[in-house]
């Protein structure tokens, strides 16, 4: 690899009202390498990229391209110096079509009277979608297209011209395995022709499949950059945290109970077919699958979010019929939803709000609300949650990731919900609340409370569950009983379609 | 540093700057009787635009106010002439306010029709039927003890005042402190979080939309009788959506104002402290 130095960034401070975001950070980016930016949420990689991207502007230091003196003003700038930026947070606009989403900003123009050449746009659209290796027609809405699928079209996006820095944050916390594969794929082509990556994932499996060099951030300072064939995972995660994680025993199995919940043949459309399942008293049952296999549509059919075409939900042995959400609250079922932004949080209103959202009843006296009540069970959660904050009424949405998880978790906390659905629970959220949250959904189902737990992520439902179910295109796949015998590569073949043996 | 006052006070300064203004260019201006017939006159406007806060705050819109207001003020002139009291023509015309706000609620919030639309036809529909009841002829003299309760005197103080007052109070404790105030702040800050929080969504918006029908009802007993010399479609001012909003963003905006400024001055303390903030930050 040559070692030439695209980007040099030189003691860069940035302050917040309240918070030095970043202290003295250095970094340096070679021409051609996939360079990791590694730290928990809060830690400063985004306020650092967002410097790179012109989003924010540093208070002090020096950035470097090619070894001259650059001032990235704003994101103009930033574009102009040949730098892009895969935002983890969706920047597409839902209404227009994903090939005017792919060349938004850099239209292109039929003369004499600068008219936007759709066609051209369209069918370049489709060539780099060929070069991707997926399949997404240019001209359906952004917003009737899956997530995943709006996250290929985030990457597709910079890859429209010739840059010379793409920054990628998390492009993988939602896209499957296949299409992480064609990402990966991608990520060395572009390398071969001397762009330089910046990569953040909170994945660290993936990472040394696709890495060079590691950036470790801890609380605004770089802890240090070292080459990834020199590390090993357990030493990434000791740099980034500043002490070892504590492993997480295995799922203990002697507190699971009797039958709680029995589902049958519940059916919607041809996303969820004929889906049966049990779930035990303090069991935590995995749902593994790749994005669309129509796990998170059969959990909110069980919560009523969705109106099932046919099946039959049994709790403790009697038939429920739940229509609506607050039917589901009822009969004691909480769901915690995949995305926590667009439908687990209200973000204008404050922590303390967001948690007493599902139990009102329990802060009011009689008829009116109890602000006293409200806050001391919000505190009550705070606290018992580890929610970093400094006031219960802070807006939810200055939370960090983690935060607003534990938020939401605390939500539910307050319904006293005997079962709890969590729908990607670690998604975008960093290793440090990860175990935070991995030990909670485990103190959750140890006071005999059920936890299913949805996760794209392997080896976190083999690491938490007692129980993991694989569904495939709607169907389920297969069961295993997790006695510590299950490996990723065991389900995975599942996941994808194949034929496995079912324990 | 004007830019940054007018941005925190501006509502506040054109309110002050108004009032000064005018009490400059008119000798008669500050006279208390006629600080109180402004307050008369805004009085029918506040409460509607108390009602249309509800609506708003779910994130949606009633530009029906003004014909809601119109029909049962004609519901209201009708009944007074059978003869039968006061407190049946009173309450009908609540009532009829508070129908025709649940229908834009079902419209709405269960049908799916966007507010903007249904609100809009409703408007005509309204209207429509208001003109179609009197054939566009004038209702007028109604008795003396109904005028004293919609729109008289109680020792120089405009009922009608103490009306919108009773109405806001109200108001600002239900939505801050009841489960439904809170209901409707979720609902318009994020719909499906509510719905996934067990929230009845239908049922809240299609309340909101009943109260701000209700409102328009209250609003039609105050100007049925101030407007007493003859009821007529025309007295209700066909900007009343407008001036309703109006009043309601105006508000809103200030309210908005204020409170960054409150949080700014927060914020310059928070500065002040920075190793509390950044410890608060590491404690994973």
């Amino acid at each position: 690899m040559d070692h030439e130095v695209i980007l040099r960034m030189l003691n860069i401070n940035k302050a917040f009202p309240g918070v030095q975001a970043l202290n003295d950070i250095n970094f340096e980016l070679r021409k051609g390498e996939v360079h990791c930016l590694l730290g928990e949420n809060g830690a400063g990689k985004s306020t650092l990229i967002k410097i790179m991207s012109g989003a924010h502007q540093k208070d002090s230091g020096t950035v470097l391209m090619h070894g001259e003196e650059v001032d990235i003003k704003n994101a103009h700038i930033s574009r102009d110096l040949g730098i892009s930026t895969i935002y983890q947070e969706m920047s597409l606009i839902p209404g227009m079509s994903v090939a005017e989403n792919i060349f938004l900003g850099e239209e292109i123009v039929k003369s004499p009277f600068y008219i936007v050449d759709k066609e051209k746009m369209e069918k370049q659209a489709e060539e780099i979608f060929r070069e991707m290796n997926i399949d997404i027609n240019p001209r359906r809405m952004v917003k009737e297209i899956s997530t995943a699928q709006q996250q290929m079209v985030e990457i597709a996006r910079s890859l429209v011209k010739k840059r010379q820095i793409i920054i990628m944050d998390e492009p993988t916390s939602s896209i499957s395995d296949k299409d992480t594969h064609e990402l990966f794929r991608i990520i060395r082509k572009l390398k071969s022709q001397g762009v330089a990556i910046i990569y953040i994932s909170h994945r660290l499996q993936e990472l040394s499949e696709i890495v060079d060099r590691i950036t470790v951030m801890r609380d605004g300072q770089d802890i240090g950059t070292v080459n990834m064939k020199d590390v090993t995972i357990d030493q990434l995660i000791t740099m980034m945290v500043g002490r070892t994680l504590e492993k997480m025993d295995k799922p203990v199995r002697d507190y699971i109970g009797e039958v709680l919940l029995e589902v049958k043949n519940i059916s919607w459309g041809n996303v969820v077919q004929n889906a049966s399942f049990i779930l035990r008293k303090g069991e935590i049952l995995g749902f593994a699958g790749l994005v669309g296999a129509g796990r998170s549509e059969l959990m909110r059919l069980l919560f009523g979010a969705e109106k099932m075409d046919g099946g039959r939900i049994l709790l403790q042995g009697v038939q429920v019929e739940i229509h609506s959400p607050m039917e589901a609250i009822g009969y004691g079922i909480g769901y915690l939803s995949e995305d926590r932004k667009r439908d687990g949080l209200v973000l204008s209103m404050g922590i303390d709000q967001n948690i007493t959202m599902a139990n009102l009843p329990r802060v009011c006296n009689g008829f009116f609300l109890s602000r006293k009540k409200e806050q001391l069970e919000a505190k009550n959660i705070v606290q018992a949650l580890n929610v970093v904050t400094d006031s219960i009424h802070k807006l939810t949405k200055f939370l960090s990731g983690g935060n607003q998880q534990k938020v939401i978790i605390g939500k539910w906390l307050l319904t006293d919900c005997q079962i709890l659905i969590f729908d990607e629970p670690t998604r975008g959220i960093d290793v440090g609340a990860r175990a935070e949250i991995y030990k909670l959904i485990n103190g959750l189902a140890q006071l005999g409370k059920s936890i299913i737990m949805v996760s794209s992520d392997l080896p976190e439902i083999i690491r938490v569950s007692n129980r993991v179910i694989v569904m495939n295109q709607g169907r389920i796949a297969g069961e295993f009983e997790n006695d510590g015998t299950i490996t990723q590569e065991g389900i995975m073949p599942l996941m994808l379609g194949g034929v496995g043996n079912v324990s | 540093m004007f830019h940054k006052i007018a941005d925190r006070f501006g509502i506040g300064i054109a309110i002050v700057a108004l009032f000064i203004f005018l009490s400059v260019s008119s000798p008669h201006f500050l006279d208390i009787a006629n600080l109180l017939n402004i307050l008369l006159q805004v009085s029918i406007s506040t409460i509607i635009a108390v009602g249309m806060t509800f609506v708003i705050l779910t994130s949606g819109i009633d530009l029906s106010v003004g014909p809601l207001t119109a029909f049962s003020s004609v519901i209201i002139g009708l009944t007074l002439h059978l003869d039968i009291g006061i407190g049946i023509p009173i309450l009908s015309g609540i009532l009829v306010g508070g129908l025709l706000g649940f229908m834009n609620g079902i419209l709405i919030a269960k049908l799916k029709i966007p507010a903007f639309i249904a609100t809009l036809g409703m408007m005509s529909v309204a209207r429509g039927a208001a003109l179609f009841i009197t054939n566009g002829q004038t209702i007028h003299m109604f008795p003396s003890e109904f005028r004293f309760i919609s729109a008289g005197n109680l020792t120089n103080i405009p009922i009608p005042v103490i009306y919108a007052l009773v109405v806001v109070v109200i108001a600002i404790f239900i939505l801050n402190y009841t489960k439904f105030g809170r209901h409707i702040y979720a609902i318009g800050g994020n719909k499906e979080a509510a719905r996934l929080s067990g929230i009845n969504v239908k049922y809240v918006e299609t309340w909101a939309y009943i109260i701000c029908g209700i409102a328009c009802g209250i609003g039609a007993v105050i100007l049925t009788g101030r407007l007493n010399a003859g009821l007529n479609l025309l007295n209700v001012s066909p900007f009343l959506q407008q001036i309703v909003i109006g009043a309601v963003i105006v508000s809103a905006v200030f309210f908005d104002q204020y409170r960054r400024a409150k949080k700014d001055s927060s914020a310059a303390k928070g500065l002040n402290r920075p190793s509390q903030a950044v410890g608060a930050t590491k404690s994973y």
